[in-house]
């Protein structure tokens, strides 16, 4: 072809690409001022599959529930098996691909590998944890009852009771130790004495000698701090030691597959779901809430609740959100009244519970 | 001091667990001189077979039980046959075999996991409410009073087999000198594949009693491999008595040593016996 | 006939050639000694015949019929072949009657777990620990004895697995006088009941004494072939021996 054709093609190739760019910039830009991307990283699979499921099925319910919005919000899920190392490259996935504005994690080790990628990334932080660390910074917040508050509560609940005598069973893992450290704080200000302390390795299966140890230390319970599936081995192995003192735990019972191994124990909870979410998820799942699955459905609203109480007129930035989110005092949320505080943590109430044929109920005290 | 009676009762028991996973290491390591790291997962194998013939089929509990012993066998003899023997027969290293097997367990791990999921489960069908037995001023449960008196039997067996039967003496043989052991027209192909069809049944029945004590989760191999190599190592590798007795003095050293310290210890107790050995008598406690 | 024949057997180490072009002819119910100096090939020779070493060129006939060019050690014993090795093995951690039982048994793994025609084996096991003398130390363990005692029991243990073709090497080696007698009525033994047996020797006096073929190899060649007599004196043969 001569010279003056070639010519009119380039051009035409160069007015298309252009154009095409032009479109293509304008739909993803599109998409950006509307849409709020909420990434959520939380055991898929694992031993622990089952809460994540939880938590991605709560998070899905509010979302089908949620009305009618200014803007919209997308919901991406990584497994990272409540490992922390897989939880770091599940986030770095989710900024760096995705591009998210928000993420959500769970368990306090997690939490704390994503705090400060957060931080650093101007990205929205909510964590079911804990561990008060991984509130730290403008960016990050806990939605958890706080070991505080569960202290508090389980404190109270012993002194109800008459306990003086208290044994332990600690697992050397974060999110335990951060409870305990608190609670012998509070114990010291009252007559309970802490007549023994075990404590164990993760992935410990052979508990028989300890509680030997614990045996005869005179406690009138047995406090269990660990999670499944050391909790379940530790407690039948404290059962065929012919021990028959009454067993408790901060939360530890719920998270186990084996609860009636825990028949009429009482013991102390993060706060209950309304009985309307328990419903609601029942319907969807067949299951009972998992636990941290009513705080992620919490933590989708109070994303929604912060992002369309932004006054301007794009869409906020994270840092918009997050300021926003400090200021929420008295959200109606599923796990009750809900205030966030100046530590970034959602404050709600511990409750009492008991686990009656298979099944936690909660106590009135 | 009314606490040492049920220290000892908790070195028997998890002794006795080690002496199990041992005796079958032993038992190939003899004949092949061989680190089979695959012989964990074997443990594994057995007990998900009776958790899936018992508790999802609903078949009688005994016989799960001698289907997931003749399972972990025959997986046992296959990965011989497919995998091992070839590779010997290229006259490949024990490095290569190392990897080989290291390579098998993960993926026979793997394949437990994405069937049944990794959620730690129990096969036993009482959870809790166990028979309690008072030996000696300790407690014992049935299943742990079981796991004791079948690693004894498995020991009577097993030195029976090797020394009153001539199919033991052509064990001892081909572990003794296999080249020579050929030479006098002992298959020793044939043979080390029913060594490794024995050891990782009896790796199997191990999986299945601390199925039933315990529980079970895909990753269980590894750690009752461990144990039951740094039990050979104290005791004399590929000695059958050796790793017996390398198990339950693992097993005192472990329940003894956290009397007076935290149980966080354990496992750097194990670890710790595990190099003394290796620096200052790495041929074990048995071996000349 | 010849029982065992090679053709232009090879073995090549590091480029060097252990074993060259080696034609060589066994009579059957024969003793053939095979001599030369050290480092002819001599246990080269009979690692190859007996599967230890891989064949690198050239085949072994068995019988006329039964062709290999690679046998592996477990196949050794089914072409009718066993042997001696020249450092003694036997299996060190057990006892002398069960390093011969072990051999004598069937080869079903099964039946040998249950046993079978127990009394049988025992009968045999007896019979070649009586002609070495080591009954009374059946049940000592192979490691304990002394080296005379070792290389009896090798001896016993070929013997137990009947077979045509026996391969010594340096069988006498080391031995008393009395036990070189024993060695030497069980040579003389086999032969009586059409043997075959290959014998490597650096004894010369023995090599007159028992053989009646012999052959005589040379950095892997054959050197010499014939009646020990003969071959003995033949210049070429002392000169290589000398020149060592």
């Amino acid at each position: 072809m001569n010279k003056l054709t070639k010519w009119v093609i380039g051009i035409i190739v160069v007015i298309a690409v252009v154009i095409t760019g032009y479109f293509v910039s304008q739909n993803s830009s599109k998409v950006s001022t509307e849409q709020i991307k909420i990434g959520v990283v939380a055991p898929m699979s694992g031993n622990l599959a089952f809460l994540g499921e939880g938590i991605r099925d709560a998070m899905l319910l509010a979302q089908q529930d949620l009305g009618n919005t200014q803007y919209t919000y997308e919901l991406i899920f990584e497994d990272d098996q409540l490992d922390s190392k897989i939880t770091a490259s599940a986030v770095n996935k989710l900024l760096g691909v995705n591009k998210v504005d928000a993420i959500v994690s769970f368990g306090s080790g997690p939490g704390n590998v994503v705090a400060p990628i957060a931080e650093q990334n101007n990205v929205v932080h909510l964590g079911i944890a804990s561990d008060p660390n991984v509130a730290k910074g403008e960016f990050n917040f806990i939605h958890w009852t706080p070991p505080a508050e569960e202290n508090k509560v389980f404190v109270e609940e012993l002194q109800r009771r008459g306990i003086k005598k208290l044994g332990v069973f600690e697992s050397n893992q974060q999110g335990a130790a951060a409870v305990m450290a608190d609670l012998k704080e509070k114990l010291k200000e009252t007559d309970i004495e802490i007549v023994t302390d075990q404590v164990f390795n993760v992935g410990e299966k052979d508990f028989r000698s300890i509680i030997s140890k614990a045996k005869n230390s005179g406690a009138e319970i047995y406090l269990l701090m660990a999670f499944s599936p050391e909790v379940e081995v530790l407690g039948k192995q404290i059962k065929e030691a012919g021990i028959n003192t009454p067993l408790t735990s901060i939360e530890a019972f719920e998270l186990s597959e084996q609860v009636d191994l825990f028949e009429g124990e009482w013991y102390v909870n993060a706060a209950s779901p309304t009985g309307d979410f328990t419903t609601k998820f029942e319907a969807k799942t067949n299951e009972n809430p998992t636990l941290g699955a009513a705080n992620a459905y919490d933590i989708f609203n109070l994303i929604v609740a912060a992002t369309e109480a932004f006054k301007g007129s794009t869409k906020p930035t994270p840092n918009q959100i997050a300021n926003e989110l400090t200021t929420i005092k008295d959200f109606n949320g599923v796990l009750g009244n809900l205030s966030v505080d100046e530590d970034g943590i959602v404050i709600s109430k511990a409750a009492i519970r008991m686990i009656k044929d298979g099944k936690p109920v909660d106590i009135d005290n | 001091m009314e606490i040492v009676p049920q220290l000892i009762l908790n070195s028997i028991i998890a002794g006795s667990i080690y002496a199990l996973i041992a005796l079958g290491f032993n038992f190939v390591y003899g004949a092949t001189k061989f680190f089979n790291l695959a012989h964990g997962v074997m443990a594994a194998i057995g007990g998900y077979a009776v958790f899936y013939f018992a508790k999802t089929l609903g078949l009688n509990l005994y016989f799960a039980v001698i289907l997931g012993v003749a399972l972990a066998g025959i997986v046992g003899y296959g990965l011989d046959k497919f995998i091992y023997l070839p590779l010997r027969k290229r006259k490949a290293s024990n490095m290569v075999l190392l990897v080989a097997s290291l390579g098998a367990m993960t993926a026979l791990q793997a394949v437990i996991a994405i069937l049944f999921t990794s959620r730690f489960k129990t096969i036993s069908q009482n959870i809790g409410t166990q028979k309690l037995f008072e030996v000696l001023g300790g407690v014992i449960t049935q299943t742990q009073l079981i796991i004791i008196l079948v690693t004894a039997l498995i020991l009577a067996g097993l030195v029976f087999l090797l020394y009153k039967t001539l199919f033991g003496k052509a064990v001892r043989a081909i572990s003794d000198d296999e080249e020579v052991a050929q030479i006098v027209g002992i298959n020793t192909n044939k043979i080390i594949g029913y060594v490794f069809f024995i050891g990782s049944a009896l790796a199997g029945l191990a999986g299945i009693l601390v199925g039933f004590d315990t529980g079970i989760e895909p990753t269980m191999g590894l750690g009752l491999l461990l144990k039951g190599v740094i039990a050979s190592v104290i005791g004399g590798v590929g000695n059958i008595y050796g790793g017996v007795l390398g198990a339950f003095l693992l097993g005192f050293v472990e329940n003894f040593g956290i009397w007076k310290i935290s149980g966080e210890w354990k496992d750097a107790i194990a670890f710790t016996l595990l190099i003394v050995f290796l620096i200052f008598r790495p041929r074990g406690i048995m071996n000349k | 006939m010849k029982i065992l024949e090679t053709k232009n057997l090879m073995k090549r180490f590091n480029g060097v050639r252990a074993i060259d072009r080696l034609s060589i002819g066994i009579e059957k119910g024969q003793i053939t000694g095979i001599v030369g100096p050290n480092g002819s090939g001599k246990t080269t020779l009979i690692n190859l015949l007996s599967g230890v070493l891989e064949i690198d060129g050239g085949e072994v006939i068995i019988d006329g019929i039964e062709k290999f060019t690679r046998v592996l050690p477990h196949q050794v014993s089914s072409y009718g072949i066993t042997r001696t090795f020249q450092n003694v093995r036997l299996f060190e951690q057990m006892t002398v009657l069960d390093n011969i039982l072990v051999v004598v048994t069937e080869r079903n793994v099964f039946g040998s777990i249950f046993e079978k025609n127990i009394e049988h084996h025992h009968k045999i096991s007896e019979e070649v620990l009586q002609k070495v003398g080591l009954w009374e130390k059946r049940n000592q363990l192979a490691v304990n004895l002394s080296y005379g005692q070792r290389k009896l029991l090798e001896i016993a243990r070929t013997l137990a697995m009947k077979t045509e073709i026996y391969l010594f090497d340096e069988p006498f080696a080391g031995l008393f006088p009395e036990m070189r007698k024993i060695v030497a009525s069980i040579i003389r033994e086999l032969k009586q009941k059409n043997k075959t047996v290959i014998l490597v020797e650096h004894d010369i006096g023995l090599i007159r004494e028992l053989c009646d073929q012999i052959f005589v190899m040379d950095e892997g060649k054959l050197l010499a072939e014939g009646e020990p007599e003969a071959v003995l004196k033949k210049r070429s043969v002392i000169e290589a021996y000398l020149g060592e």
